[in-house]
């Protein structure tokens, strides 16, 4: 463990000195361990300080890897992560704590688009009601922690620039980063630029509409008010243009996020209290899908998206192990679409009515310590939701389904997740958890109006009447650390109550041209999930790691039917090699096929592949500075291959040569 | 004739042009006449004594008229002191004169004998469009404060409704019967549900025209440029005189066509007339 700890510092800090070089100050010691610490916070994700620590992984990249995590493709950008096989609906996806809704109606952008790597502290990952600290879930939560500005004696400027290139679709990314203490200032600024055309395939065929252009920057600042107090600015800025989907009918034109938050942290020097953070925080996405890149659109369409959300949330840490949150956040969401026929007025709809959400919550964690290194970690959540439709056209829309939505909707939800764990002697250690979790459904699964869905080429509408799902779940993990290895399962078993599923509305016509009909959600009995995860660290010898992970997720509706995009059994490994600054990876992955597939979703079987890529990093100390060059090959043999999760039966990259070089300054 | 038809129709779509570019005029006082009762809003046709009845009409129409439904409303007053004459017996008869021939149009004139709000109402359907020279209107008035009998001729101008609210096609199935499809609602068209509401009328001769009772309608709305139509549409069912009401659902804004499908007895007997409807 402390080996891997050692080679993923060197690659991932400037800090790399207080490393190589003993001799340095102690303070530049204690500024690692503060770098040190981030990663550090989550130590049970091995795989995803393994893979970070590659350097020429991306955030996806990283994702992909990490426990539990499978990501929905529908073009080279933009990947949707699922946990285990809970969609965006179910889960909750967050940038250091802060709510962020997608503007688009077709999942186009996830939240995770929004953090380059060059700004991402570390991801958190938790599965099932586990997850519902921040935010009733049923499926768990993924939180990206941005880097922020550190505090070190150390006055002058750090950095880095950095560039890559990837030839499978002439991809560049241009990233770079400042950080620099001033008195009780501190800030950091970093940036990309990611541009790239249509990729290709395994066998060389070329993925029409699938390059994109992006641009990032974020910007934190923060000040020391005293030594127990600090407060903190961050804004995250991130435009796109052409982005292609080829999955899909449209592509974006043009997609936009503004994420400005500020905080408060206070350390207590008080017997009771521990520390407080409070954080406010407003982000506005702006989304506009076109069709203008596709010569084969029957007619020229808009669909613009937008969504609105600010928030709050105040984590209080009281001694004794126990935590306090209330948190509060409102959406505003909205989604049109505008067609143009030649020569005849032209056509508008609300895909999704513009409609208000807005949350109240509060938490509540108890940690008990017992005896016999045994704990018991109890969390609570309840949430209060108010939902409605505002005066606009998507109200008069819906009439048309003798549906009033501008009457308001609530939601009382409860989360409960009650963890016991114990650590035997011989480094075994036991988690048993039981959760309860509750989600309402998404304002699509609400509102949306003849939502087209390319999965199973139908239109959907909402339906307000949905109840919450609710999920009861039984989880064990069990981790046993031998002496070079490490070995980690986790065992779970879900049963969702009133799972929000998809059926066909017979007698209604689709709107979409070249649709096959109409279908609407409805709250079945339930629906089982059940599955595996299981991890290996095998420390070969001190220059030799070799890990593997393995996901597979079993799911099904109350009569038997697979639930629809639920990824099949995937093995995925890597051996790295590391000798003073070389390091040298060779991954491989393996997924089954997926023969259980909901045919009416219009889920498609999947062939198995195998998949290898060979990285390798080489780390050049330049007087103070570390030139990091890194050489990828993935996908070595160049399969034609496709996840079963991609969307529209689009393969993914062919045989791709990545080339880094950064310079850490 | 075809040549003449467009001349016609283009100089009525001048017309209306023109007196669309009219502000709507606030009903005028007829003086001394007292006012009618009514304050909406109204343009003014005109003014025509009606002979051997002593009195005067004052006609008003709720918009420019147009083929299609009209509604048209008289006030009528005592020539001779100016009050207002509020029993008789009022009825219309359109005609339209084509040099070598005349017929009239669809015409629904009320029974009563007794003003409501100070207008004796009726509703014309303008089967095609026309300037004054072509349309006028036969003004007959059984003064009942009198007894006297008079009638006057009044010329109007008759633009085409654009897009089309009236239709007429032959049914073969129904004894080749010229039917008259005139749409009313709706007026205001939204997307969402709207009140649908049509007139049928067959062709009994050139000067009489009967409404239709006992058709089944059936509507079919889509949008042509996308190829959908709309969920949980009513089929209009007969009111009275011909009249047929439902509702029509607009999923979305843009042009709509509205198929009417007409049957009698479960013998299908047209479903080729639609109207268009742009939102
Ligand atoms: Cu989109
Ligand atoms: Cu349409």
């Amino acid at each position: 463990m402390k080996i891997i700890t050692v080679i993923l510092l060197s690659f991932l800090t400037q800090c790399f000195w207080a490393q190589t070089n003993p001799k340095d100050t102690a303070k530049k010691i204690t500024q690692l361990s503060e770098v040190c610490i981030s990663d550090d916070t989550h130590p049970d994700n091995a795989s995803f300080n393994f893979y970070k620590g590659s350097k020429l992984a991306n955030t996806e990249d990283i994702l992909s890897r990490m426990e539990g995590v499978s990501l929905i493709k529908r073009g080279a950008y933009g990947l949707e992560p699922i946990l285990r096989n809970y969609g965006s609906g179910q889960t909750n996806i967050t940038i250091d704590g802060m709510r962020i809704y997608g503007a688009c109606t077709d999942k186009m952008d996830p939240v995770s688009i929004y953090v380059e790597p060059v700004n991402l502290q570390s991801i958190q990952v938790a599965h099932g009601a586990a997850g519902a600290l921040n935010g009733s879930t049923i499926g768990g939560q993924i939180n990206f922690n941005l880097k922020e500005p550190s505090y070190n004696c150390n006055k002058k400027i750090h950095g880095q620039v950095g560039q890559s290139y990837s030839t499978i679709n002439k991809g560049s990314n241009t990233n770079f980063a400042l950080q620099q203490t001033l008195h009780k200032f501190s800030y950091r600024v970093s940036g990309a630029l990611r541009d790239a055309g249509n990729y290709k395939s395994g066998d060389n065929i070329q993925i029409k509409n699938s390059g994109f252009h992006k641009s990032n920057l974020s910007a934190a600042l923060s000040y020391k008010i005293d030594s127990l107090q600090t407060l903190k600015i961050n804004y995250l800025g991130d435009w796109g243009k052409f982005i292609g989907y080829p999955a899909l009918p449209m592509d974006v034109g043009s997609a936009s996020a503004q994420i400005y938050s500020m905080s408060h942290h206070t350390i207590f020097k008080n017997k009771k209290l521990e520390s407080n953070e409070l954080k406010v925080y407003y982000n506005h996405i702006v989304h506009q899908m076109d069709d203008t890149q596709r010569p084969e659109a029957p007619m020229h369409m808009d669909m613009p998206g937008w969504s609105t959300t600010f928030g709050f949330y105040d984590n209080l840490s009281i001694k004794k192990g126990i935590k306090l949150r209330v948190d509060y956040h409102h959406v505003n969401t909205r989604a049109d679409m505008i067609m143009y026929p030649s020569g005849e007025p032209l056509m508008y709809l609300q895909t999704l009515p513009e409609n208000n959400l807005s949350n109240i919550g509060f938490s509540l964690q108890k940690l008990f310590t017992l005896k016999h290194k045994q704990q018991i970690n109890l969390n609570g959540r309840i949430d209060l939701f108010n939902q409605s439709a505002i005066s606009s056209a998507g109200i008069n829309q819906w009439k048309v389904f003798n549906t009033d939505i501008s009457t308001s909707k609530q939601d009382f939800l409860k989360n409960l997740n009650l963890n016991y764990s114990k650590l035997f002697t011989g480094h075994l250690f036991l988690q048993l958890t039981f959760g309860y979790g509750e989600r309402i459904a998404t304002s699509n699964e609400r509102y949306g109006y003849y939502l087209y869905n390319r999965q199973d080429q139908f239109d959907y509408i909402g339906n307000i009447s949905l109840k919450p799902e609710r999920s009861y779940q039984t989880e064990l993990r069990i981790k046993k650390e031998f002496k070079k290895v490490e070995v980690s399962m986790n065992l779970f078993y879900h049963l969702t109550k009133d799972y929000i599923y998809s059926y066909k509305l017979d007698g209604y016509g689709q709107m979409t041209i070249g649709a096959f009909g109409l279908k609407t959600y409805k709250n079945i009995d339930y629906a089982l999930s059940t599955g595996a995860e299981f991890t290996t660290k095998f420390n070969v010898t001190e220059r030799l790691t070799h890990i593997s992970s393995i996901k597979y997720v079993y799911a099904e509706t109350h009569n038997g039917k697979p639930l629809p995009l639920v990824p099949p059994f995937k093995l995925q490994q890597a051996l790295r090699f590391k000798i003073q600054l070389t390091q040298i990876q060779l991954e491989h992955d393996y997924a089954y096929a997926q023969n259980r597939i909901n045919i009416d979703y219009g889920d498609r079987q999947t062939p198995s592949f195998h998949l290898f890529n060979l990285r390798i990093a080489q780390n050049i100390r330049i007087k103070s500075s570390i030139l990091q060059l890194g050489i990828a090959c993935e996908n070595i043999f160049d399969q034609n291959y496709r996840e079963h999760l991609d969307i529209g039966n689009i393969p993914r990259f062919g045989r791709n040569f990545l080339m880094n070089a950064s310079l850490l300054f | 004739m075809k040549l003449s038809y467009k001349i016609i129709a283009l100089s009525a779509a001048t017309v209306l042009t023109f007196s669309c570019k009219k502000k709507e005029t606030k009903i005028e006082t007829p003086t001394p006449i007292e006012t009618p009762v009514e304050t909406t809003t109204m343009n003014k046709l005109g003014e025509v004594y009606i002979q051997g009845a002593n009195a005067k009409a004052f006609i008003y129409t709720t918009s420019t008229l147009q083929t299609g439904y009209n509604e048209i409303y008289v006030a009528l007053f005592d020539s001779t002191d100016g009050s207002s004459l509020s029993t008789g017996h009022f009825d219309i008869l359109p005609i339209m004169d084509m040099g070598t021939m005349q017929h009239s149009s669809p015409v629904e004139n009320t029974e009563d004998t007794v003003v409501t709000n100070g207008y004796f109402k009726t509703a014309v359907i303008f089967s095609m469009a026309g300037t004054a020279s072509q349309w006028f209107l036969n003004l007959n008035f059984h003064n009942h404060k009198n007894q006297k009998f008079g009638a006057a001729k009044f010329g109007v101008n008759v633009a085409a409704s654009s897009p089309s609210k009236f239709k007429s096609t032959v049914v073969a199935a129904d004894n080749n019967a010229s039917i008259f499809i005139t749409l009313l609602n709706p007026l205001k068209p939204e997307v969402g549900i709207n009140d649908f509401e049509i007139v049928l009328h067959k062709k009994n001769s050139m000067m009489e025209f009967l409404p239709i009772d006992d058709y089944t309608v059936e509507i079919e709305p889509t949008m042509p440029s996308m190829g959908h139509g709309s969920p949980n549409n009513v089929n209009p069912v007969i009111t009275e005189k011909g009249h047929y009401k439902g509702k029509v659902n607009f999923t979305m804004s843009g042009l709509w066509q509205i198929k009417i499908k007409l049957s009698k007895n479960g013998t299908a007997l047209s479903d080729t007339q639609y109207f268009e409807i742009t939102i």
